[in-house]
């Protein structure tokens, strides 16, 4: 009778006179409908396991919906590193370096960063103290929940670096504006500090190094990103801060980590094996839908039959220009074996962008086992990739210690510098980081040695981009490759295209935004 | 079943002994003729009446009444004279004298007429919204094959537009510009008093309905009118009543039509030696085509379309049992699609049953529909790939790995990167899908013994609907052979159990004492609305699982329910002046309890004027009302069941995420906003009917204004403000003003001759008023990336650049106007172009000319004032740069352009006005009347084409086109040739 009293005015009464009475109320009742198959926040997330499944909703937007292939694409193509066969999705105008707020490709990274980090915010606020002590989660349970939420925080930290990284003055949305305002901008050095600050925070909620299951963060990860922020800095707040890229370098290595002692091992379906290098990783399994995971990195790389990359045969999507092949000893990993170079069938020299084959391809990325043998493929398409994508291994830290001492940063020497680039070298010639095999002096280290030993240890890693704008090598006319402006011989570009644009269809919308100057 | 017998007998001595006359009067009666005269009056006002013809049954002769009313003319005594005119009862009286002086009755035949309005009935003369009704006899003469088609343009102020060409395929309405953004703009629509919404598995809302069954429409325009509808009538009401059965006489009918359907035109790509062209000049350029060109000279489009045929037959007995009228109709229906191996067939039923029990005091009504429909659904993708595929390939090739039809094998492994033959899409591919549906109510209306004025009236219905559904491929298919080719099926696919009960008493009283009559009416209404819907794994063709296909939940059910309570009265003081207010509350599951009931009132007043003194006697003036009108009605249709709470979605089996060695099924928050609320459209309506000369010529004018205040709209947000880009929001206000005029006139009314015409005219401006936060300088909220709602605008307005133009009239390609002069082309430059999608201007026109037994019909109707973004391909990077080169559309010839991207996309180059006019239909018809003299047997013929012709600038298919950027890859709206047969005893 409470219904009645509270939905019926008194014109209504009438109505009432021939309709059974028991009838309504029960009716008016039907007015509560819950969908069938979902749960809302309460029941939802009233396991840790809920919980579980809601951090894997938000990491797995990593391995899904193409995030990996657009920010791949976005950090090689604009460089000498790849050009693109078929213009996917207008991707062909990052190796022009032309881009506008109007090209559709400079969209998606931008977008799968703020919809991952929505996610982020959205778990933020359910593993909240409020929440879990409303949800009565206390003891191991609350303690695995705040460590959930803590890296969430961390996936949320990742994304905003992107962000900063590539279009420098993003949007800025936490849990605390979700689904209340529009996120406000935030300019590119604020968000150095905010980032700095939680990384930091971060750091003393996440598991210990090499304590999580694979997959999920733990303090490596998040000092990983710190020294690379810090290598960065300058790009991004105008200041130097080698030491501090250091200091988290040296976090890293003490921690146990060591490289594996086999280059070819790093990208293959097995590379989960891979516990010594890898500090945080992407993961994938080829009974998931990974569409343009891994497994476009080792299906676009022109020519490569199925043979060898383990599926099916090449989708002729991207190769190097013909400075990469020239960075190394020789095409074939006779020498370095790093040299991955697929050359069958291809040019060397990049005749033309269009032509999948003009420009050498490589097979580092492989959906096989370390003994060579594929594997099954357990879907129904047979391209499907187990190959993890590792955001941070231990070569890159020692690429980072080596160039933050060389520029001037304290806290680390010349000599330990030299230790950690030979080491990589000795893997790279001998399968063995104490090999003195490849090994270099300490003249030979110079920055422009640790660019070129970045482009050959992390090639098609999504590095390049990144390192030739810290180097000033991306727009400039200091370094030009093929095709570089969309001029055959390579050209100087406006220093704007350093930087991606907010795209018009975020900027239209969101009154907050101001463009980057330029564009 | 003895009055029937007794009235048959009659009739069969009548036509012997009209036999017999006819062979004995040139023997009997040759030569006996006389002067009639006489005068004629009105039954009433005894006034005389010139112009009344009289006619003859045994004789051609015929003569007209003088301004006197006085006639003359030869007949043979015994002859029966026929007097008739236009808004009187036709009379007949037998000649015995040579003095016969006539009164006639007049009959105002409209005006009396009882029109369904929402929960009850009323007559026409007493309305005082805007209703406009159609019934059977000013149906379209073609046969179509969704009732809807029966009134298409037939009325100002509704926009009829084919959903697209597909076999069964309905159409969307629009009444008065629609009053909403996203939610939905369709109207309510209700079916024998059941509601009928979109949870239907067919091919149309309304596709399984017979249009042979209908009586009449009736729809509710303005606010006051629908307003006792409340939350579902913002986008109006149209009340479809089916045809019922008469006590009075037993009828048999019966009709066939075979139609033939062929494409209107193809669009207009290049031929084998444009391409061909296009390629070498490329080559020359030093682009040459990713994929070489071959030697055939293949026209893709006729390779997928056909002349089609269908075939439609009905049969449909009305009558009575003892006191129990009845009317049974079955149909069938066969169509095949333009689009080759499409298909829809229909079986369709329907039992109607009106006794009256009690001494009348019961009336009972009962309906049951029931259909079948089965569809054979040709793949539409092939019709944009035949628009695009490469001339110079051959349709089939030797190789049959792939079934022998040509494909770019090359992409092998990955087939997503090229296209696939159109051929092969229809051929290798089966999709089809079965529906099984019935509405059904009974409706009981008692009159109370006790109080006849009083009556109860009770209304349960339900519409239930059960779905198959196949998809699947063979496993040598180019696209899925990866996969080895797929099967999926569902039966059930789905499941429909929507459920109405409604209840309301009426009274009427008449206080002559007072000059005054009124009705109140006070019910209530719960309606339930729940789909299953089941999911299934994939197969292989031999029958092996797909793996991870199975579906995480093996079924869904959405459900809906809205429970309203609602009244009505009307005063009538005099006969003159004519009041009805409404109101109804509303609550609607799709809203958080505290903003779940919504309040919609209405009130009207009509005067009619002519029945004052000063017009009374008025012979120019046969009508004169003033219609005034006030009412508020909500929207929750077309938005999502549960979008005011957050909730968690699982992902699928195939897209788990690994934590360590184990995968977990993801669950994803949706985007939700919990503040949704009711939309609300406040209209006003002012309108005038008039009627001249007896009502021969009728027309009315209406002047309208709805305002919809909290529109839902799906709306682009900041990136980061909740979990998806775009969010459903209450976003502001819109406004739509207009001016709709009807008119109908009889032109030509003689003997042998009728000629009619009707016409209508729509003004509509729509522009969005207010948005909440959204200050009035910002360019306002984005539906697409071309589209935007900004104040002072109409709703979905393009938002483009200014093209540049070289000296021979081309446009440079990637130059755009800088607006703002600040040496760079970003989203600034664009400009609010104040052209949007919806047409300003609707025009319908209609005639019927009949001349003895032949009738002609046509209509036409034009649309004006909306623009689409026509923007097939046009550059020559789908040659040069797409993985497998393209084709081109000839507008590749205005442009030249070499690629297309960035700033180029969004010119206003590409913005076309679309405005047109098309010839809806032709027919033609001869009635051979009564064609075996011993029996009742009559028979008609008819020919008709429909969408005959468009007259358009507009270089894309269809200018009628509902999307934006114009249907170029929908199913065409085909011509039709049809010949029908009916039957009648």
């Amino acid at each position: 009778m409470k219904i009645l009293k509270t939905y019926y005015s008194n014109w209504s009464l009438l109505g009432l006179l021939p309709a059974l009475n028991i009838a309504v109320v029960s009716c008016t009742n039907d007015l509560e409908k819950l969908p069938l198959n979902t749960l809302d926040s309460e029941g939802h997330f009233a396991t840790v396991d809920k919980y579980k499944q809601s951090l894997a909703g938000a990491y797995s937007k990593m391995a899904y919906e193409n995030f990996l292939r657009h920010y791949w694409s976005m950090q090689e193509y604009t460089t000498d590193m790849a050009v693109s066969t078929w213009n996917d999705g207008g991707d062909g105008i990052y190796h022009e370096l032309a881009w506008s707020a109007d090209s559709p490709a400079i969209a998606n990274v931008y977008t799968s960063a703020i919809t991952i980090i929505s996610l982020c915010n959205e778990f933020v606020n359910q593993s909240s103290e409020e929440m879990l002590s409303k949800r009565g989660f206390s003891g191991t349970d609350g303690t695995q929940i705040k460590q959930m939420q803590a890296e969430a925080r961390y996936l949320r930290a990742y994304c905003y670096w992107i962000l900063m990284d590539c279009y420098g003055n993003p949007p800025f949305a936490t849990e605390k504006t979700l689904a209340k305002s529009f996120p406000k901008q935030i300019q590119r050095a604020d968000l150095f500090k905010y980032l700095e600050s939680e990384l930091k925070e971060l750091e003393t909620q996440l598991a210990e190094p090499k304590t999580n299951e694979s997959g999920r963060p733990d303090k490596a990860a998040a000092w990983a990103l710190l020294s690379r922020m810090y290598l960065n800095a300058k790009v991004y707040t105008g200041e130097n801060r080698f030491t501090d890229a250091i200091t988290y370098c040296n976090k890293i290595i003490n921690a146990t980590y060591s490289l594996e002692s086999n280059y070819a091992w790093l990208m293959l379906g097995d590379n989960n094996l891979n516990t010594n290098e890898f500090i945080f990783a992407i993961k994938f399994d080829n009974t998931n839908k990974t569409w343009s995971g891994t497994n476009f990195l080792a299906l676009g790389a022109a020519g490569v039959p199925a043979s060898l990359n383990g599926m099916s045969g090449s989708w002729n999507s991207f190769r190097f220009t013909q400075q990469i092949p020239a960075l190394f000893p020789s095409t074939n990993p006779s020498i370095d074996k790093r040299a991955l170079f697929y050359t069958t069938g291809q040019n060397l020299e990049v005749e033309k962008i269009t032509t999948s084959t003009d420009g050498y391809s490589s097979y580092k990325y492989r959906n096989v086992k370390r003994d060579g043998t594929p594997i099954t493929q357990n879907n129904a398409f047979g391209n499907l990739s187990d190959i993890d994508f590792p955001i941070f291994r231990l070569a890159e830290i020692y690429l980072t210690y080596a160039e933050a001492v060389l520029r001037g940063g304290t806290g680390g020497d010349n000599a330990t510098a030299l230790s950690y680039i030979n080491k990589i070298r000795g893997r790279a010639y001998a399968n063995n980081p104490s090999s003195t095999n490849g090994n270099i002096s300490a003249s030979t280290l110079t920055l422009d040695f640790i660019l070129d030993e970045r482009a050959r240890e992390l090639y098609w890693e999504t590095h390049r981009r990144t390192d030739l704008v810290r180097y000033d090598k991306l727009t400039t006319g200091t370094y030009v490759w093929a095709w570089k402006g969309g001029v055959k011989a390579g050209t100087t570009v406006d220093p704007k295209f350093n930087l991606f644009p907010i795209p018009t269809s975020d900027l239209v919308v969101n009154p907050n935004l101001k463009q980057l100057d330029g564009f | 079943m003895k009055t029937v017998r007794k009235q048959k007998q009659i009739h069969t001595m009548y036509k012997f002994s009209y036999l017999f006359v006819i062979i004995l009067i040139p023997i009997l009666f040759f030569g006996q003729k006389v002067d009639v005269k006489g005068t004629i009056t009105d039954d009433l006002t005894k006034a005389t009446i010139p112009g009344v013809t009289i006619t003859l049954k045994k004789s051609t002769n015929s003569v007209i009444s003088d301004l006197d009313g006085n006639y003359s003319i030869k007949a043979e005594s015994g002859d029966t004279a026929i007097f008739s005119f236009l808004g009187y009862a036709t009379v007949e009286k037998k000649i015995t004298g040579k003095v016969l002086n006539v009164s006639l009755q007049e009959i105002s035949k409209t005006l009396n007429e009882v029109v369904v309005i929402g929960y009850g009935s009323a007559k026409k003369k007493d309305l005082t919204g805007s209703i406009a009704t159609i019934s059977a006899k000013d149906f379209h003469k073609a046969p179509v094959t969704n009732v809807e088609g029966l009134i298409a343009n037939k009325v100002a102020g509704i926009q009829i537009t084919p959903k697209g060409g597909k076999p069964g395929a309905g159409s969307s309405i629009l009444i008065r510009g629609g009053s909403s953004l996203n939610a939905s703009n369709d109207p309510l629509y209700v079916i024998d008093g059941v509601p009928v919404e979109g949870a239907n598995n067919g091919p149309g809302v309304l596709s399984q309905l017979n249009p042979n069954d209908i009586e009449s429409f009736t729809i509710l325009k303005d606010a006051s009118a629908a307003a006792i509808y409340g939350s579902r009538a913002s986008n109006g009401v149209i009340i479809i009543t089916t045809k019922k059965g008469s006590l009075k006489e037993t009828k048999i009918d019966f009709s066939l039509s075979r139609r033939v359907t062929s494409i209107m035109r193809n669009a207009e790509v290049l031929t084998a030696d444009q391409y061909k062209a296009v390629v070498e000049d490329l080559i020359k350029k030093g682009t040459p085509p990713q994929t070489p060109t071959g030697t055939a000279n293949t026209n893709w489009q006729n390779e997928i379309f056909q002349l089609a045929t269908a075939t439609e037959g009905n049969l449909s007995m009305s009558g009575a049992v003892k006191t129990i009228p009845y009317r049974v109709s079955v149909g069938y229906l066969n169509q095949d699609g333009i689009l080759r191996t499409g298909n829809y067939e229909r079986f369709s039923a329907l039992l109607n049953l009106s006794p009256k029990f009690l001494d009348n005091h019961l009336k009972v009504n009962l309906n049951l529909k029931g259909s079948f429909e089965d569809e054979t659904i040709a793949n539409e993708s092939a019709i944009w790939n035949a628009r695009i595929f490469d001339p110079t390939q051959p349709v089939r090739v030797e190789d049959q790995t792939y079934g022998g039809y040509f494909q770019y094998t090359q992409f092998t492994s990955n087939p997503a990167l090229t296209i696939a033959n159109p051929v092969s899409m229809l051929e290798q591919t089966r999709r089809k899908n079965e529906n099984f549906r019935s509405v059904g109510n009974l409706q009981l209306d008692y009159s109370m013994h006790f109080l006849p004025d009083l009556h109860l009236n009770v209304n349960a219905g339900y519409d239930i609907s059960k779905g198959k559904y196949l998809d699947s491929t063979q496993s040598n298919y180019f696209p899925a052979n990866i996969q080895e080719g797929y099967i999926y099926y569902g039966a059930p696919s789905q499941k429909v159990n929507n459920t109405l009960l409604e209840t309301y008493l009426f009274y009427s009283k008449n206080i002559s004492s007072f000059k005054s009559r009124f009705d109140i009416t006070a019910g209530y209404s719960y309606n339930n609305f729940l789909t299953t819907k089941y999911s299934y794994p994939t197969y292989k063709p031999n029958g092996v699982k797909q793996p991870f296909s199975d579906p995480v939940f093996p079924l869904d059910k959405p459900s809906l329910a809205l429970i309203s309570f609602y009244g009505r009265m009307n005063y009538v003081f005099n006969e003159k002046y004519l009041f009805t207010a409404t109101i109804r509350q509303d609550g609607s599951s799709r809203f958080a309890e505290e903003d779940r009931w919504g309040i919609f009132p209405s009130a009207a007043f009509a005067w009619k004027i002519k029945e004052e003194g000063f017009l009374k006697e008025n012979k120019t003036f046969s009508d004169l009302k003033l219609r005034l009108g006030y009412g508020v009605t909500g929207q929750q249709d077309g938005i999502d069941n549960y979008y005011y709470r957050s909730y968690y979605n699982a992902g699928f089996n195939d897209q788990q995420y690994s934590f360590g060695n184990s995968s977990y099924l993801t669950i994803n928050p949706t985007a939700y906003n919990p503040k949704l609320k009711w939309e609300h459209t406040v209209s006003s309506n002012i309108g005038l009917d008039f009627g001249f000369l007896k009502n021969r010529i009728s027309a009315s004018i209406d002047v309208y204004l709805k305002e919809t205040k909290d529109l839902l709209n799906k709306t682009r947000v900041p990136l980061g403000f909740n979990l998806d880009d775009e969010l459903l929001l209450n976003i502001g206000k819109m406004q739509n003003k207009g001016v709709e005029f009807n008119l109908k006139a009889i032109l030509v009314e003689t003997q042998n001759t009728t000629w009619d015409i009707n016409f209508n005219f729509t003004y509509n401006e729509n522009k969005i008023t207010h948005l909440n936060d959204v200050s009035n300088e910002d360019i306002g909220l984005f539906s697409d990336a071309t589209l935007v709602n900004t104040v002072g605008y109409p709703r979905n307005t393009f938002y483009l650049y200014h093209q540049v133009y070289g000296q021979n009239g081309m446009p440079i390609e990637g130059q755009m106007l800088d607006l703002n002069n600040d040496g760079m082309l970003n989203a600034s430059d664009r400009y609010i172009t104040n052209k949007s999608t919806m047409p300003r201007h609707l025009m319908g026109f209609s005639t019927n000319y009949q001349y003895k037994k032949w009738i002609v019909s046509t209509a036409f109707h034009a649309n004006l004032g909306h623009y689409i973004f026509f923007q097939p391909y046009h550059n020559t990077r789908v040659i040069t740069e797409f993985q497998t080169s393209q084709n081109l559309n000839t507008l590749y010839y205005n442009t030249l352009f070499s690629r297309n991207d960035q700033a180029q996309v969004f010119s206003d180059f590409f913005m076309q006005n679309a405005s047109f006019l098309k010839m809806d239909n032709i027919a033609i018809g001869y009635d051979f009347g009564k064609i075996l003299a011993h029996s009742k047997v009559g028979l008609n013929l008819n020919f008709s084409v429909q969408n005959v012709f468009i007259i358009t600038k507009y270089a894309g298919l269809d200018p009628e086109a509902l999307n934006s950027k114009g249907d170029e890859n929908a199913y065409p709206v085909p011509r039709i040739f049809s010949l029908g047969m009916n039957l009648n005893f």
